[in-house]
């Protein structure tokens, strides 16, 4: 994101909307620090007064910050808007997540301080030594050098985005190990992250996520997401059995 | 996507979204017209807020440009504060048999209930395991609770108190205040109703 500074009168509007604090008002006009600015553009849809604010032409890296800051972009070389998938909203129809997995999903630098991929590639490190299956659609994945180690593409590692989804299957008897390592990963961040977690639901009620999450008496909030299975086709998860 | 996951704070039994969306392959052609079908059974029962994130929220495009911007694979969310309009509309959904996929986020015993009285068998579940890592980089708590309920993080701290200073002055009410805090979440899954109870506390 530029300003135009010509135009702008340093109002200082752009600055209340800026997630990352990257745009300040000196000598009464607004100056933007292109290492914080993540290229979310909320500045632009808010509206500037005097429409000092553009979007620059960017290039790779910079258009993965663009395409994971920015909710209404669409990554260029997956296709997917946001920053993730789809992951349980469409399990039903998909089968994503199936009988005996949990779906994890770390969002690096959520809520509001942003993350570099090197914390990153630190997560999903830490994901992949349990042998996480990492969701091929999701922009993360497919700027890991390997999957099966986790590391990410050097060009790309130094790149701060508003936030960055490590989206995973693992299998749920190693659920326990898994948060092991992201109770250890916690100590070794520069950011926050989110921990999230996604499982059908058993005949009796419970989640395949319910057990290991009692037995190192961690706590879940008290709010959650429930696919309610309207969707069709739907998938046969017996089949797997 | 775990956009409506990681919500904070009390007041939350005055919170809930319900997403509606296809797959991208499988029933993504034609669902324009069925997320607007859902939308409209929404509106119609006390949706405080709807959007969708490539198209922008009810407060920012109106509910006519959402529309009109909506396309095939929209992912539409549609914010409650109360539970029996979440089960009303969870219920005529259900009647449409529309095919498209369908999420309901909020306190889990309370959208178990919405879930039995609407008649639907929960499937699938996301819980929270909250925030992890360097913690004291978070801006203070009442600043999270409101923030929190944009999940792409795009409500900031300084526009929560700049809206309480407005409101504190005179110059603006506590309902018009939600409804600033809301315009910025693209997808409209911010609670404008719950952002004005929050505010309150500010002053």
């Amino acid at each position: 994101m530029r300003i135009r500074e010509e135009s702008c009168v340093g109002c200082g509007k752009c600055a209340k909307f800026c997630p990352m604090k990257a745009i300040k008002i000196e000598d009464h006009k607004a100056k933007v620090d292109p290492l914080k600015c993540v290229e979310c553009y909320n500045c632009i849809r808010e509206g500037c007064p005097v429409n000092a604010l553009a979007k620059e032409e960017l290039s790779w890296p910079r258009t993965l910050a663009e395409s994971l800051s920015c909710p209404t972009g669409v990554d260029e070389k997956s296709g997917v808007s946001g920053r993730g998938t789809a992951e349980m909203k469409t399990n039903e129809v998909t089968g994503r997540i199936g009988h005996q997995k949990v779906g994890i999903c770390l969002e690096m630098g959520r809520p509001f301080t942003g993350t570099t991929f090197i914390d990153v590639e630190k997560a999903c490190m830490a994901l992949a030594k349990h042998g996480a299956y990492f969701e091929p659609l999701n922009p993360v994945t497919y700027v890991m050098k390997d999957t099966t180690t986790g590391e990410i593409q050097e060009d790309v590692r130094p790149l701060f985005v508003l936030s960055a989804i490590v989206e995973a299957l693992i299998d749920a008897d190693k659920l326990e190990e898994v948060l092991k390592s992201c109770q250890k990963l916690s100590k070794e961040v520069d950011t926050v992250f989110s921990v999230g977690v996604s499982s059908l639901l058993k005949e009796d009620g419970t989640a395949y996520f319910d057990e290991a999450i009692e037995k190192m008496g961690l706590s879940m909030y008290a709010g959650g997401k429930t696919n309610v299975g309207l969707g069709r086709p739907l998938y046969d998860f017996d089949k797997e059995r | 996507m775990t956009h409506t996951l990681h919500r904070t704070g009390n007041t939350l039994e005055n919170d809930y979204i319900i997403l509606a969306m296809p797959v991208k392959g499988v029933n993504k052609e034609g669902s324009k017209q069925k997320l607007i079908d859902i939308l409209d059974i929404g509106i119609k029962n006390g949706a405080v807020n709807a959007g969708d994130t490539q198209s922008g929220n009810i407060y920012s495009v109106g509910l006519d440009g959402l529309k009109e911007r909506m396309k095939d694979g929209a992912v539409l969310n549609l914010t409650f504060d109360k539970k029996e309009n979440v089960i009303k509309t969870l219920k005529e959904i259900k009647d449409l048999q529309n095919g498209m996929s369908v999420v309901v986020t909020g306190l889990m015993e309370h959208t178990k209930e919405c879930c039995q009285e609407a008649g639907l068998q929960r499937h699938t579940v996301a819980r929270s395991l909250g925030v992890w890592g360097n913690v004291e980089k978070l801006p203070e708590e009442k600043c999270m609770n409101i923030m929190t309920m944009c999940g792409h993080g795009l409500i900031t701290a300084t526009l929560i108190y700049d809206l309480a200073e407005k409101v504190k002055s005179g110059k603006m009410t506590l309902e018009q205040a939600g409804i600033e805090v809301a315009k910025p979440c693209v997808c409209g899954a911010c609670n404008p109703v719950r952002a004005a109870l929050l505010i309150k506390e500010f002053l």
